[in-house]
């Protein structure tokens, strides 16, 4: 545990130099989202019980959270089979290849955490009062075990890729699968009945059902929040398979 | 010879290395005693950097055990790579964080506390007079400071074995000065490895000294032994007033005992064992305008040169 902590330290260290640029980005993100894709679907989309800029803000911030989450895990990967970067000094200390991988994991989760409180209070500014702090937490309960997903997953496709190029690909592809076959910013009820009811059945897109059935006072299934826990588990399960054979060979 | 204990700090046997096909060490087995120092030299590609990073848990052999400090690299890494700090030849700091939080991120992961680390960190940085860089990134120094922040890293935990990869390439005299002051007050405490090119700091510094070439060690001994080897083998270099002519080769292809000739201009450069030989040679470049003479024993780098270029037979 103490070389994790030390890890996470060291992100504070960076955040130190580095607050204003990464505080613009988790500022501008969600902003460029809301602007220039939710703005132009709310011309299009109406919904029979919620206002649809309201609807969307628990999307963006799924989005926004968890591209953050995935970029961060997948280039610290990629950092770390460099073996011309500083990230070999991790691999020369002590600690074990399980040890540093959950500390990226653990890295990547907190800078998507961080992209959730810093999204949040500008939706929130920007949408007036569009959920109470109650809901804010059961949210928070949500995007967290859909952030554990995607941590799994950076680092799973971080082992898999082996460019910065395709990264770009997988960010994008990443992006659309989210906004717009997950639910976050087109509602399933829109799809045909046939792919809406397979999709229902994904944990993922559960969770951002659940996100939004808390935004409209519904109960959420905290059964689909345990399923993505364990796909996250299972995963993470995997990368360190992968780590295991990739590093220190 | 020196007072280090004869007991064995690391011992490699048989490993081997491939990468893509290629096989960069292999076979290579050798003992190191503790608190001595081992320099490894080698030609670029020889293996030598391979070798410290197998040794510091960095990569891991294809064949082949180490044993540490009597542990297995292979199942108590983590152990073996807390007792060795490594300087590898290339910069490997962290860009994102100044030198100070370099070194002591360094320390905190290798075991140490915060506050432990930052003192260790802050009193190295004052030894070699860098104190006024602490709280700079590491990209606004120069190459050779750079280099040194690097050793300090390296030695920031206090570890038993330190491997250190071309630790002066870089580094102008007065550093380099701090830096073998710096390993002259380790000696005997520390096991220290260090591959380097510098032939003169081999010969200086070596309790032993080991050629790597084509990924194993081709000799291996203290400096001594090694110039003992040659058997009295010397280096004689001739040199004349004009460029030698074809005549004179033609001439010199009769001395079928002289080892190693090579003619560059007006210089004629051979080995030889036998000083009758030499005389042969001089007697026939009196009649084309010789100027000067030059013999020394074997040096290390004469050692190495023809052991790489295909052995001194």
């Amino acid at each position: 545990m103490i070389v994790i902590k030390t890890l996470l330290n060291r992100e504070l260290m960076i955040l130190k130099y580095q607050w204003l640029k990464i505080l613009s980005f988790l500022m501008i993100f969600p902003m460029l989202i809301f602007l220039c894709v939710v703005m132009p679907l709310y011309e299009i989309i109406s919904l029979p019980v919620m206002n649809y800029l309201h609807w969307s803000v628990p999307g963006i911030l799924t989005i926004c959270s968890s591209m953050i989450c995935f970029n961060y895990g997948v280039k610290n990967i990629f950092l770390l089979k460099d073996k011309n970067k500083h990230y070999q000094i991790f691999l020369k200390s002590p600690m074990s290849i399980n040890e540093l991988i959950l500390s990226f994991y653990c890295i990547s989760v907190q800078y998507g955490l961080l992209q959730f409180f810093v999204g949040s209070i500008l939706l929130n500014l920007i949408n007036q009062g569009v959920f109470s702090f109650y809901q804010f937490l059961l949210i928070t309960i949500q995007i967290l075990s859909f952030l554990l997903f995607v941590g799994s997953l950076s680092i799973v496709v971080g082992f898999i890729l082996s460019t910065y190029d395709s990264m770009q690909y997988v960010n994008i592809a990443l992006f659309l699968i989210i906004s717009f076959i997950f639910g976050a910013l087109l509602p399933i009820e829109l799809f045909p009945e046939e792919l809406s009811m397979y999709l229902k059945n994904i944990p993922m897109v559960i969770v951002v059902m659940n996100m939004q059935a808390i935004l409209l006072m519904s109960t959420p299934f905290y059964f689909g929040v345990l399923i993505c826990l364990v796909f996250a588990v299972v995963l993470f399960l995997v990368s360190l398979v992968f780590a295991n054979k990739k590093l220190r060979i | 010879m020196k007072g280090y204990n004869l007991e064995a700090s690391i011992t490699v046997k048989k490993i081997a290395k491939i990468i893509k096909g290629r096989t960069i060490l292999a076979d290579l087995s050798v003992g190191i005693e503790k608190g001595s120092s081992f320099v490894l030299i080698g030609e670029n590609g020889s293996g030598k950097s391979m070798f410290l990073k197998i040794l510091s848990g960095l990569v891991e052999k294809d064949f082949g055990s180490i044993y540490i400090k009597g542990m297995n690299s292979s199942t108590r890494g983590s152990e073996v790579r807390a007792l060795t700090g490594f300087m590898p030849q290339d910069v490997d700091l962290d860009t994102q964080i100044n030198v100070m939080q370099n070194i002591s991120l360094y320390g905190q992961l290798h075991g140490l506390n915060k506050k432990q680390s930052d003192n260790r960190a802050l009193n190295l940085l004052n030894d070699f007079n860098l104190e006024k860089n602490a709280y700079v990134f590491h990209f606004t120094l120069s190459k050779g400071k750079v280099r040194v922040i690097q050793f300090i890293r390296s030695i920031i935990h206090n570890p038993d074995i330190l491997l250190l990869d071309e630790p002066t390439k870089d580094i102008d005299p007065h550093f380099r000065k701090l830096i073998w002051k710096s390993l002259d007050k380790m000696q005997l405490k520390k096991t220290i490895i260090i591959a380097t090119q510098d032939f003169r700091e081999a010969e200086r510094y070596a309790d032993r000294i080991a050629i790597l070439h084509n990924g194993n060690i081709q000799m291996d001994g203290s400096l001594d032994k090694l110039i003992e080897s040659t058997k009295g083998l010397t280096r004689y270099r001739l040199f004349f007033k004009e460029n030698i002519s074809d005549d004179f080769i033609v001439k010199l292809k009769e001395f079928t005992r002289i080892i190693k000739a090579n003619v560059n201009g007006r210089e004629l450069e051979f080995y030889a064992k036998d000083r009758m030989e030499f005389f042969n040679v001089l007697k026939i470049s009196l009649d084309f305008k010789l100027s000067n003479i030059d013999t020394s024993f074997c040096s290390l780098q004469d050692l190495f040169i023809g052991l790489t270029d295909g052995g001194f037979e």
